[in-house]
């Protein structure tokens, strides 16, 4: 099957080895990947923030760059439910629905969901066990997922893959305090929400926490780096690939030896 | 035991009305560091919105969203057709001798219950738990006319008598521990010290029960309105109600107009959801249907009932259509349990009767959103208000869209630079590219060669506050995509 690769504007500044998974990932399960070159941004930062006009013009943009018939798999559960469910709200009576656009919103899956859903394969399928993957993990359930009906979904996917043990954080309902803009225009409330998934994530005993939005991501390893907690964060993509042994440890730079250091620290405690 | 003065917050404004434009951040940053608050709130949330999901998962199973969007329908339906179903209950309630006064905002709300009480003679009013006349600060009005009122519910008396104001729309003093409530009994009541919860609920009662024999107007608020037969419901827990319904000569009941449903069938399905939603009960311990004042035939009851329906706002947010599903709000309170930004900030930040997400949607509406700008920014729109709400009232989106009506009217320069740049940012790859550079040089400028930012200028300075910035990589997948020979068009 061959398929659109959306890697978020965050995902790939920030997370580029998990959106990297994602692709090999996807290849790893058959598909022939494509990456249209001209994508930027899904427009949810302006659609969160009311800029309705810059968003629709964004998402419009989206749909040009992502024209076709094949799906469009997205590693980010926020991005995919931006244009899943918020795209078609942009658009009204005075701006109808081009159909391009109609075509997008049906064509977008977050990847775990692509791979339950439209791959129809479940995890014992595609790998027998965690190899040199962590056997023990934590999971976030980010808050798009619920907008997908994905929130308890996603988790029992991972809970049925052979050999993982999968730790349920306490309050795991409650969102991380990302939310884009908000983190930074409510540090204070954002920081206390940060801290109460960190603090539950240290009782979990994981050594791992698997994620798949790059923004919970960012705010989770920020919390973590600032209270000095050595728990690595990792795409599902990221797992499935160590799993699966298809990505490389790295390349070497830095911040991938950092993050390979603190796993390794963690590892030896 | 009256209210001496207009009870203030930490930033010295009054605590449900603060005058000039309210920041719900100045408040909650001082909340944050009361650990005693946290602690209350974060418990008593957690609770209630884990007893939620259990008690509707075990009533309807898998069908719970089938259920929240049927009674979405119901109450989306009634809305639309206001004019018809309260007409209709307004006929119905009069035929069955209810008097039925109509009140276009607060002071007149105010002056129609001072008036029937002054006619009465009345020196002593009981009252029930009634979110309404919070809002139109009746109370206080009662007062000055020299009309002694006593608040029955037990949150709500211990409120009063402590001179502080409801912090949750179910459970007014969330925000309240067992060491004020005491404190409080024992200087307002002159009771023996207690914090026993059983001790102190004695107490209470035994204070309320002279109050209600004496009592000369019994006012309350109201649940639902049924169309089909003018009833008007009551749902409680401690029983208070009742006996403000029924041992006073005159009941006045204080009730928004959006209160209102068809019929019986959509009335039992609401109550259903609402205690579910709202305690985790299967039912309140009373749902009172009060048609009419006392027949001849009865034993008791009021001589005299009197509803006043309340407009204040809410034919203003019937008309636009974009806002319109806020007034199907059932007052539950289950969004409140399920935010994660109600859970932090707690409800007096919010500076409003109604707190929590669905406080930062009517509160603006209902007040201004000029007065209050910065509540519908106080989410990070993780849709658990959405997913908690009985009645399916997307929250989420009216808080984003007014957020396009505040960035419209008064989005700071920075924003507005922000996301005009964002966007000319995101228009192009090469000035994607670019910026991206552009930003990853001026952080690692910032960090001096370090992965991490640990305190930012600016606009970030609220991330790193309590958390640090990890550097964007230094190859992005683009690059990594490229360089790989991956396959792009």
């Amino acid at each position: 099957m061959r398929i659109l690769l959306f890697i978020p504007c965050l995902a790939d500044q920030f997370a580029p080895r998990a959106a990297e998974a994602t692709a090999l990932l996807l290849e790893h399960l058959g598909c022939e990947v494509i990456y249209p070159e001209g994508q930027t941004c899904c427009g949810q930062a302006h659609r969160n923030s009311g800029d309705e006009e810059a968003a629709r013009a964004l998402v419009l943009r989206m749909a040009e760059i992502f024209e076709g018939d094949e799906l469009i798999v997205t590693p980010s559960g926020s991005c995919a439910a931006m244009i899943t469910q918020h795209a078609l709200g942009l658009f009204g009576a005075a701006t109808p629905v081009p159909a391009n656009v109609q075509s997008l919103v049906q064509r977008t899956r977050e990847l775990v969901q692509f791979i339950e859903q439209d791959l129809g394969l479940a995890p014992d399928e595609i790998v027998g066990g965690p190899g040199t993957a962590a056997s023990v993990v934590a999971w976030h359930p980010s808050c798009h997922l619920r907008e997908l009906n994905r929130f308890q979904a996603s988790g029992r996917f991972l809970e049925s893959i052979p050999g993982l043990a999968v730790k349920r954080l306490r309050q795991e309902e409650q969102c991380c305090g990302f939310g884009g803009t908000f983190a930074s225009k409510f540090g204070a409330i954002s920081g206390a929400l940060a801290e109460d998934r960190c603090a539950a994530l240290e009782e979990s005993c994981a050594p791992v926490l698997l994620c798949n939005d790059t923004g919970c991501t960012m705010n989770i390893e920020g919390r973590l780096s600032r209270r000095g907690t050595p728990i690595q964060i990792q795409h599902v993509a990221e797992w499935f690939c160590q799993a699966l042994g298809l990505q490389s440890s790295d390349e070497g730079s830095k911040d991938e030896r950092s993050k390979d250091q603190r796993s390794k620290d963690q590892g030896n405690s | 035991m009256n209210r001496s003065s207009t009870p203030t917050s930490v930033d010295g404004e009054p605590i449900l009305f603060p005058r000039g434009t309210h920041d719900i951040r100045s408040r909650a940053a001082v909340f944050l560091r009361d650990e005693t608050l946290q602690g209350a709130v974060r418990e008593a949330t957690t609770l209630k919105d884990q007893a939620r999901r259990d008690v509707l998962k075990e009533a309807f199973g898998e069908d719970v969203d089938q259920i929240r969007s049927i009674a979405g329908e119901i109450k989306r339906h009634t809305i639309d057709h206001l004019d018809y179903y309260i007409e209709t209950w307004i006929d119905r309630a009069e035929a069955a001798g209810t008097r039925v006064h109509l009140a276009i905002d607060h002071e007149e709300a105010n002056r129609i219950v001072v008036e029937i009480a002054r006619e009465k003679n009345a020196k002593l009013c009981v009252k029930s738990k009634s979110m309404v006349t919070e809002e139109t600060r009746l109370v206080p009005q009662l007062e000055a006319a020299g009309i002694e009122t006593v608040e029955t519910d037990l949150g709500e008396f211990i409120i009063q008598i402590d001179d502080d104001a409801p912090s949750h729309i179910v459970m007014p003093m969330i925000h309240k521990d067992r060491k004020s409530v005491a404190r409080a009994f024992v200087r307002e009541l002159g009771a023996e010290y207690t914090e026993e919860p059983e001790q102190l609920t004695r107490i209470a009662r035994e204070h309320l029960r002279e109050k209600y024999r004496r009592a000369d107007v019994g006012i309350s608020g109201g649940n639902f309105l049924v169309a089909e037969s003018g009833s008007l419901v009551l749902c409680t827990n401690e029983g208070n109600g009742r006996f403000c319904t029924s041992a006073p000569p005159t009941h006045i009941a204080v009730v928004g107009i959006e209160k209102v449903v068809p019929g019986f069938k959509d009335l039992w399905l609401l109550l259903h959801l609402l205690a579910r939603s709202a305690t985790g009960q299967p039912l309140t311990c009373y749902s009172q249907i009060l048609t009419g004042p006392r027949r001849q035939e009865d034993q008791d009851g009021p001589t005299e009932m009197h509803v006043v329906l309340v407009d204040a706002g809410r034919t203003r947010i019937l008309a636009d259509p974009e806002f319109r599903e806020s007034l199907g709000c059932i007052r539950c309170g289950a969004c409140l349990n399920a935010c994660p930004v109600y859970r932090k900030a707690t409800g007096h930040a919010y500076g409003s009767v109604y707190s929590g997400p669905i406080g930062a949607v009517i509160t603006p509406l209902l007040q201004g959103l000029d007065k209050n700008p910065t509540l519908p920014e106080a989410s990070s729109l993780c849709g658990a208000c959405f997913e908690a709400c009985p009645v399916n009232i997307d929250l989420p989106r009216m808080l984003v869209a007014l957020r396009r009506k505040t960035r419209k009217r008064r989005g700071t320069l920075g924003e507005r630079i922000g996301l005009w740049w964002l966007r000319r940012v995101f228009s192009s790859v090469l000035f994607y590219r670019v910026a991206a550079s552009i930003q990853r040089f001026a952080l690692s400028c910032l960090t001096g060669g370090s992965d991490r930012l640990r305190a930012a200028p600016g606009p970030l300075s609220g991330w790193t506050r309590d958390r640090d910035l990890i550097l964007p990589a230094r190859r992005s997948f683009r690059k990594r995509w490229h360089d790989r020979g991956g396959a792009s068009r």
